[in-house]
């Protein structure tokens, strides 16, 4: 990470800011009243601000928000990768499903799917491309390739859904 | 009363629309507030006793120092304090010394010249920081050295105020020299109490009605102002120390709850003190108040160079002419002087000295941010 610079402003709060690889002086002021200010200087005179930003604290958290990854690690639990056709998938084996006890070959010919469980993670350690004799157990996580549709369909199956 | 009452509402009414082109022009409003009471004095000046003046500047000035307190924290303070030691220095002597040396050359007494240096000394915090924000300034580099100056005038002024507040009791020398000890060690004595201790007093402060908030701060206030005067330093000193004591979220709170009162009772201040100037007597102090305003903006200018030392050139010049404006400060000094009977040409300078520093800072600030240097010239980027 760049380092950043931290300044006190008496009366007013405290400038935090750091030289972008660009040139030019980003910064935020963190005002006593809760106000932020999201400052950029040019890198010809890194002594002014070019452009400042005022923004009230719930703007600021909007921004926050947007800016970094809290938001986005909910989603990357249910993120189905879309390769050409081709999904990629995980998921829990939930125990109320009919999948605890049945071996992968059983799993992916209760119906005739068009995904494959080609590795199975369990107490946090992953087992690739599992034998089709192997029997999957509650709270397993399947890793699912397949069509999106068969995907799917494999989903519904070990969650019980 | 209804004439009292009638005048008020005048006054209030002329304060309200001030205020409103104040904040439609960006401008500070306190040179429109003297130049309403000024307008009053020519008017005829207004009907209040001067016991009902001496008790609204006093509660005004005890809240203006305390919101100015509120302002900074203790580590803001020491902090500033180790920072701009060199600044500080260079600050005093570039600026008090005009002041203090025109005093002599009107041939006023070594205190009302020293009340005069205090007026040229102290820049307007208030109008700065107002001015820094307006302008988008607050980010800029060269700011933190103007804003820490800001804070060592303010502290300075705690040790400033009770000096001249004794001094300007007057009395023998014995009695005086112990009255100034009693009251640089009171001062002393109290900023440190508010450092190391002022949490225990947010936590007795602290109370979720706003109402509760108000009351018992402000009660503190006058108690605290009115122990300063007791013990014969001044009252506003008193209340900038217990500004600095609180702390954490009730700074806010009585921020939110003060500010109003603070705002009316202020404007009302400025507007009442020039309206006790003879109006007549503005023609003969202009060259003299003009003169000291060009003299002093330009050691101001001087005091930004030196202290955004570590700026490129227009930053320096931008530090310089953010401090040139003088404001409410210089109008406690000068009233403080004028109550205890100084030199009659003292208020009238004071006035128009403050109307033109305020009016000319602000724009110098402003236009400032025109100087440029050329920039270096940029790698050449290649194209593809």
């Amino acid at each position: 990470m760049l380092p950043i610079r931290e300044t006190r402003l008496p009366g007013v709060g405290v400038r935090f800011d750091f030289t972008a690889k660009g040139g030019e002086r980003v910064g935020v002021i963190v005002h006593r009243s809760g106000r932020r200010d999201v400052i950029v200087c040019s890198p010809q005179d890194p002594d002014v601000c070019q452009e400042v930003m005022h923004l009230d604290e719930e703007e600021a958290l909007a921004l926050v928000e947007a800016m970094g990854v809290s938001h986005s690690t909910g989603e990357i639990a249910k993120l189905q990768l879309a390769l050409g056709g081709l999904s990629i998938d995980w998921v829990e084996v939930a125990k109320r499903s009919h999948a605890p006890g049945k071996t992968v070959y059983d799993v992916e010919h209760v119906e005739d799917v068009d995904a494959s469980i080609v590795a199975v993670v369990r107490e946090g350690e992953t087992i690739a491309s599992p034998a089709s004799t192997f029997a999957l157990q509650a709270d397993d996580t399947a890793v699912l390739v397949g069509t999106r549709e068969g995907v799917d369909a494999l989903t519904a199956l070990l969650t019980g859904g | 009363m209804e004439v009292v009452l009638l005048e008020l509402g005048a006054i209030i009414l002329a304060l309200a629309l001030l205020a409103r082109l104040a904040a439609h022009t960006g401008f500070s409003p306190i040179p429109l507030y003297l130049l309403a009471g000024l307008a009053v004095s020519a008017l005829g000046g207004v009907d209040l006793s001067r016991e009902a003046i001496q008790l609204e500047a006093d509660i005004a000035v005890a809240l203006l120092l305390f919101m100015l307190g509120l302002e900074y924290t203790g580590e803001e303070l020491s902090a500033s304090l180790r920072t701009s030691r060199l600044g500080s220095a260079v600050d005093f002597l570039l600026n008090f010394t005009p002041g203090f040396a025109a005093g002599f050359i009107l041939g006023w007494s070594v205190l009302e010249s020293v009340v005069l240096g205090g007026i040229t000394y102290i820049s307007s915090s208030g109008i700065i920081a107002k001015v820094l924000d307006d302008l988008n300034r607050l980010g800029n580099r060269e700011t933190p050295a103007v804003l820490s100056l800001l804070v060592t005038e303010d502290l300075a002024m705690a040790i400033y105020l009770p000096l001249v507040t004794v001094a300007l009791a007057g009395g023998g020398f014995l009695s005086g020299f112990l009255s100034v000890v009693i009251a640089v060690s009171t001062v002393l004595l109290a900023l440190y109490m508010a450092l190391r201790h002022g949490r225990h007093v947010t936590r007795i402060l602290t109370h979720a009605s706003d109402e509760v908030v108000l009351l018992s701060v402000l009660a503190l206030l006058l108690l605290v102002a009115a122990l300063g005067e007791l013990l014969q330093f001044s009252a506003a000193v008193g209340a900038f120390l217990l500004g600095i004591a609180l702390s954490g979220s009730l700074v806010e709170r009585a921020r939110t709850v003060l500010g109003p009162l603070r705002d009316l009772l202020a404007a009302v201040f400025f507007l009442l003190f020039a309206a006790g100037v003879e109006v007549g007597s503005i023609p003969g102090v202009i060259v003299p108040a003009l003169v000291l305003a060009i003299v002093t903006m330009l050691t101001k200018l001087a005091t930004g160079w030196i202290a955004a030392g570590s700026c490129a050139l227009p930053g320096r010049v931008r530090a310089g002419a953010a401090l040139m404006s003088r404001g409410e400060f210089s109008v406690v000094i000068a009233d403080l002087a004028v109550v205890a009977g100084a030199q009659a040409r003292l208020g009238p300078l004071a006035v128009t000295y403050v109307l033109i520093t305020a009016v000319v800072g602000p724009l110098a600030t402003r236009y400032a941010g025109l100087v440029k240097v050329k920039p270096p010239a940029l790698p050449q980027q290649r194209s593809v």
